[in-house]
Order: C-alpha cells, then sequence, then structure tokens
C-alpha cells in the first residue's frame, strides 16, 4: 500500500497504523507534519540547518514511539510535543538556550522609496507583522503559534508546554498584547 | 521571561479565552459564557475584532515560512523503509542470531569428527562438573561483591532553561550517567551506583532538591 491509500485516514489511525509498522502510513503522517513540526522547531532554535535535525531526529522518535501514543491527547500534541524534547535538547547541546533576537536585527523595515499606498498591501503587512514576531521571546512567538495557527485547545498547550493552564491564557494575552504593541511602534517608525 | 500568572483586575476572564472563542477550541459552556459576555462588553468585541485580524496576518506569515530541504524527507523515508524491512523480516524468520546458531550446528553434523569432537566434549565437561562439586562453596564472597555495586535507573525531567552544563554537574555528582533519554515526553534515563535502597533513595532526595534544574525523578522500575 502506498502513501495515497492512508489519505482519508484519521491521524489517531495513521497513528496506529504506523505502531504495526506500516511505512506507507508514516509516510503519509510525514507529509501532513513535515512542514507544520520544522516551522515550529524553527521557532525555538532559530537555526534552518539545525531546525532540520531536530526534524529527522523528532520524526524517527515518531516512528519508533507511535507505540507509546495513549490518545488522551491529540496527534498534533504528542509530535509537536516530541518535537519540543528534540529541539530543547538540542539547544542544550549547541549551548544556544539562551537566544535572543535583538531589537534592531529584527527591525528591517520597508525601502524608503516605497509609497504609502504599498506600505498597507497584504505583502508589507505580512513582512511587518513577521518583523515584530521577531521581536517577541521564544515563549511567546511559540505560544501565539500553537494558538493561532496550530489551533490547539489551552489545555493541550498547557500539556505540551508543562505549564498550568492560567499560564497560558496569561502568555497568549501578554503575547499579544506585546505583538501589537511592536506593531504600532512599527508603523509609527515608518511614517517619521 | 518574567510575566504573570494571573490577569490584570481590569481585563475580564472572558477575554483570556477570546483567542480559543475564535478558533472554535472552547468547551460548549465556557463558548456560551464567552458569547453571551460578548453581547454585553464592547471592549471584548474589539479585542476579538483585533484577534480576528492578527489570526489573518499570522497566517499569511506562517504560510509563507520556508520549508525544510527534500534531503531531510529522504533521509527519514530510507531510514524508515529499512526499519520496516527489518522488522518484517524478525517477524518471519525469528531472532537472527538463532538462526546462525541452527546453521552452525547443522554444519557441524556434516563433517567426519564431529562425533569424535562430541565425545570429547561430554568427558570435559563431566570433568569439570566433578571438579566444581568438590570445591568449598563461595556464594557469600560472590554475593558481596554482587551488592557492593548495584545501580539503580532514574527517570529524571529536567528543567527547560537548565543548561547541559547543569545537567553535566547533576549526573557526575551522583557518579551516574545518562543511559538514554530523552524520551518522547523529554525524560532522560540516568544510572546511578548505589550500595543499597537507602543509598539509591538519598541520591533521588538530591536530585529532588535541585528544583532549580529538575522537575521530576522517579526511579525506574525493571
Amino acid at each position: 500500500m502506498d502513501a495515497t491509500h492512508w489519505h482519508d485516514v484519521s491521524d489517531p489511525d495513521l497513528l496506529a497504523a504506523v505502531a504495526g509498522s506500516d511505512a506507507a502510513a508514516f509516510e503519509r503522517l510525514y507529509q501532513l507534519y513535515e512542514k507544520r513540526v520544522y516551522q515550529y522547531v524553527c521557532t525555538l532554535v532559530y537555526d534552518p540547518t539545525l531546525a532540520e535535525e531536530v526534524v529527522v531526529d523528532a520524526m524517527m522518535a515518531v516512528w519508533r514511539g507511535a507505540g507509546s501514543f495513549s490518545r488522551s491527547s491529540r496527534v498534533s500534541t504528542w509530535i509537536f510535543g516530541i518535537a519540543r524534547h528534540k529541539a530543547l535538547d538540542a539547544l542544550r547541546r549547541t549551548g544556544r538556550h539562551h537566544h535572543e533576537v535583538a531589537l534592531d536585527e529584527a527591525l528591517e523595515l520597508p525601502k524608503a522609496q516605497e509609497s504609502p499606498a504599498e506600505l498597507v498591501n497584504r505583502k508589507q503587512v505580512t513582512s511587518l507583522t513577521q518583523q515584530a514576531l521577531r521581536t517577541l521571546s521564544r515563549e511567546h512567538q511559540e505560544v501565539l503559534r500553537l494558538v493561532f495557527y496550530e489551533e490547539l485547545p489551552y489545555e493541550e498547550i498547557a500539556v505540551l508546554l508543562s505549564i498550568p493552564t492560567n499560564t497560558v491564557k496569561t502568555r497568549v494575552y501578554y503575547a499579544k498584547q506585546r505583538l501589537k504593541h511592536q506593531l504600532q511602534q512599527f508603523g509609527q517608525t515608518e511614517r517619521v | 521571561m518574567v510575566e504573570p500568572d494571573t490577569l490584570d483586575q481590569s481585563i475580564h476572564p472572558e477575554g483570556a479565552l477570546l483567542p480559543w472563542y475564535l478558533n472554535g477550541m472552547l468547551r460548549e459552556d465556557e463558548r456560551r459564557q464567552v458569547a453571551q459576555h460578548l453581547s454585553s462588553c464592547a471592549a471584548c468585541r474589539v479585542e476579538l475584532d483585533e484577534l480576528a485580524q492578527l489570526t489573518v496576518q499570522l497566517h499569511e506569515v506562517y504560510a509563507a515560512q520556508s520549508e525544510p530541504s527534500t534531503q531531510i524527507q529522504r533521509a527519514v523515508f530510507s531510514q524508515v523503509k529499512l526499519e520496516a524491512s527489518g522488522k518484517r523480516a524478525k517477524s518471519v524468520m525469528g531472532p537472527q542470531w538463532l538462526k546462525g546458531l541452527d546453521d552452525w550446528c547443522r554444519s557441524l553434523f556434516v563433517a567426519r569428527w564431529a562425533p569424535a569432537l562430541a565425545v570429547t566434549l561430554l568427558v570435559a565437561q563431566l570433568g569439570l562438573l566433578l571438579w566444581s562439586m568438590a570445591r568449598p562453596t563461595l556464594s557469600d564472597q560472590v554475593m558481596t561483591r554482587g551488592l557492593g555495586s548495584p545501580a539503580v535507573r532514574l527517570r529524571v525531567v529536567f528543567q527547560e532553561m537548565a543548561s547541559e552544563r547543569q545537567i553535566r554537574a547533576l549526573v557526575q555528582g551522583l557518579r551516574g550517567r545518562i543511559v538514554d533519554g530523552p524520551t518522547p515526553d523529554g525524560a532522560y534515563i540516568i544510572e546511578i551506583p548505589s550500595g543499597d535502597q537507602a543509598a539509591a533513595q538519598k541520591k533521588v532526595d538530591a536530585l529532588r532538591s535541585q528544583t532549580e534544574s529538575v522537575r521530576a525523578v522517579e526511579p525506574v522500575t525493571p
């Protein structure tokens, strides 16, 4: 059976097939998660090459450990949990645990010759949002991604990050406030 | 990052749930509670609009992010295929070493000298048995040596911010070694020498007291 056979199968059933050493089921699961896991890991390690190493480690751990999935959480939470542990381990090994992005480094504002009309187009907004995101702490970037892109419930984020549910709510709230503040600052800097 | 675990008094509890109200990830009772609150709170309605706009912006950003190279997919798939075929072969044929032993035994009986060798081995075995029975027992000494260097395995989860240096210092302080990990749930298996149960418990307690670096410790039951 090839990976296309598994196209309409739910994630938990895919993982159950992977636990039975079905390589085609794993290929399908991999296709579903590779990009998401990679981008999530990039949020944690800031280094694309290291992120790729972590993805390989994490996905091999998914293949080998599929039998230990207990169905008490979503498959995505379980996979992101593995990737997170692998990423933290990689950061420890490489001594880059406390990397912070400097505001100046992130603040690559649009070119001066661009008109105000261009400033408000979607591409510009995306670019500004991306720059504003990069000024946030790793923890803030991480929760924003998990809530607004991965759409995980707060209970599962709490399990994934090993923090109380109330902390998840406050962290998301302050992350959003911080992002909004940065976007306003970038907007003002551009107008000046 | 230092931030409070509770929200400012001026922020409504329902306001903190808005991101999940927006992505449909609240329980039904929570969803109803937030909906009811929104009908009477203009500030939270503004907040909801901002969040909706932010969601669109963030999706644009995440969708535009780079993707991993195709090389890693090839690396993972080839490794998985290798392991999958290995597992299949094992399940069909049984352990490889058993087959090797079987082949070797069969080859012995093809040789002409095999019966003579078998008789020689039997005689040697009998002699060894008689000699060992005649010697005084050393069980006490063996027991002492055996209990002198047992090791226990601990499942340890370190704090996220614990550095490699801190972990190394802890493990070396216990004269232990990391034998496995991190597991899918982020634990490391550490083997430490311990004279008896009390000594092992002492080391577990010592590890647990290092709350700055250690989140959880539990002995691994064999």
